[in-house]
Formats: C-alpha cells, structure tokens, sequence
C-alpha cells in the first residue's frame, strides 16, 4: 500500500470537504423555497386575522397537508417527486435544538401574552414575525445544519 | 513513529469522493452521486458493485411511477471506516504543518 505523501494527504482532506459541500448544496431547499415558505406563513396570519371562520373551518386540513407533505419529502419516492436527490443524516446536537426551542417559546409566548392583553392584530403580526423568519434566517440555518461536522 | 491506519479501498479518489459525498445523507440517488463524481452510469456501477461488495454502501433499488430508481447508503461499516480514514489523512496532513522535530535543520544565529 502507497502511503500518501503529506501534500497528498491534504488534497484528499480538500476533496472530502469539497464533496460535502456538494451534498449539502443537494440537501437542502433553495432559497426561492425558504421565501415561499414564509410567505405562506404570512399569509396564514394574515387569513387568521381577517378571515377567522376559513382557518377554523380549513386550519387544520392545511396544517395536516403541510406536515403530509413534509414526511413524504422525506422518504425515497417523495424526493424523487420533489426533486431531491439526497436526504440528509442530521445528527442531534443539543445547542441547535435549544436555540430552537427558544425562538419558537419567544414566537408562541409573546403571541400568547399579546393575545391575553387584548393587542390588536395578533395572528396578523406573529404570522408576519414567522414568515419573515423563516424567509430571512431559513437557508443560514439550513446551511449550518447540514454543514455541521458530522461522520467524521 | 507508527503508521497512521488507511483503508487501502480508499486511497482511490473516486471511491473516498463517493463515501464522502454519501457520509452527509441517510440515502442518495445514484443520478446525483453519479454527476457529482462525474462518472458514467457504466464506471458508477462498478465503483458502487466494488464498495458493496465490501460492505462499505448498501444499494436499494426501486420505482417511482414506472421509472427504475436507484438509492445508495453509507453502510456502518463504510461510516466507519470512513471516519478512521479520515483520521489518518488528518495525520499524514499535519505532518506538513508539524514536521518531525529529530529532522529539523539548525538555526544560525
């Protein structure tokens, strides 16, 4: 067996990284999708607000699909319709899920707490909060879940 | 000074990229691992055949609609030996960075 030489030994590390990147690039949405994202958001606060009787009749049906078609991405067949290629291995990692957990209690609590105040608008505003969200800070955290050192 | 522990199936580029390319997902289509790696289906197959062989992918083959589909996956095996090796080219890697101070030319002052 040849031993690699140093130089070697570097641009093969240079080419792992390479090819990681490659496949996080595949992994994730694009950032047309992120923004699509948070526009349907919105204007699922925006429907909450200005038409209450559609969301109660619809809410859930649309929630549903939604998570429906978040689990079939997920599988082979689904990637495959969705156009993605690859699903991504991501590693639990304590300090992500706690920063998670974090925006969402802000998110949740501060629309719970604006709501019991009586503060106009609420479903409106905390729709608009969670989609600009998600359209402005969905790819960096994407980027820095599936860039995470992980296998190795 | 010990040798660091490479896989000799991994000193090949293309096999190393496919691992590499395969250690970030829980499965691949062989469509995207076969533009990454810039290969024909033909070479693919082969290299993807060798790697099973040992026990370093697994294969899955299936259907969307009526079009055959194949998946490919790291295997733990694979996982494993990816990450040893890896570690061994970090290794070698540093000794560039660290060279062997028994060997190091005199300073003049």
């Amino acid at each position: 067996m040849n031993t690699p030489t140093p130089e070697e030994a570097q641009a093969a590390l240079r080419d792992v990284d390479r090819r990681r990147n490659q496949t996080a690039a595949a992994a994730g949405h694009s950032r047309w999708g992120w923004i699509v994202a948070g526009v349907l958001i919105a204007a699922y606060g925006f429907l909450a607000d200005r038409e209450p009787q559609f969301i109660r009749t619809w809410g859930s049906a649309i929630v549903l699909l939604l998570l429906f078609a978040s689990l079939l991405g997920n599988t082979r067949l689904g990637g495959s319709l969705l156009r993605r290629p690859v699903r991504p291995r991501v590693t639990p990692d304590p300090a992500s899920v706690l920063w998670l957990l974090l925006v969402l209690a802000v998110l949740i609590g501060g629309t719970t707490i604006a709501a019991a105040m009586d503060v106009p608008h609420v479903a409106l505003w905390s729709g608009l909060a969670g989609g600009v969200l998600v359209a402005a800070a969905g790819p960096w955290w994407q980027r820095r879940i599936l860039t995470r050192e992980t296998g190795r | 000074m010990t040798e660091p522990k490479l896989d000799p199936a991994l000193l090949d580029p293309t096999r190393l990229a496919i691992l590499a390319l395969l250690a970030g997902t829980e499965w691949a289509e062989f469509a995207f691992v076969r533009d990454s790696v810039e290969l024909s289906d033909s070479a693919l197959s082969k290299r993807i055949s060798a790697l099973s062989d040992g026990g370093y992918v697994e294969v899955r083959k299936g259907y969307v609609g009526k079009r055959p589909r194949t998946w490919i996956n790291l295997s733990t095996t694979g996982r494993v030996a990816l990450s040893a090796h890896i570690a061994a080219l970090q290794e070698i890697a540093t000794r560039v960075v660290r060279p062997d101070p028994t060997h190091a030319p005199e300073q003049s002052s």
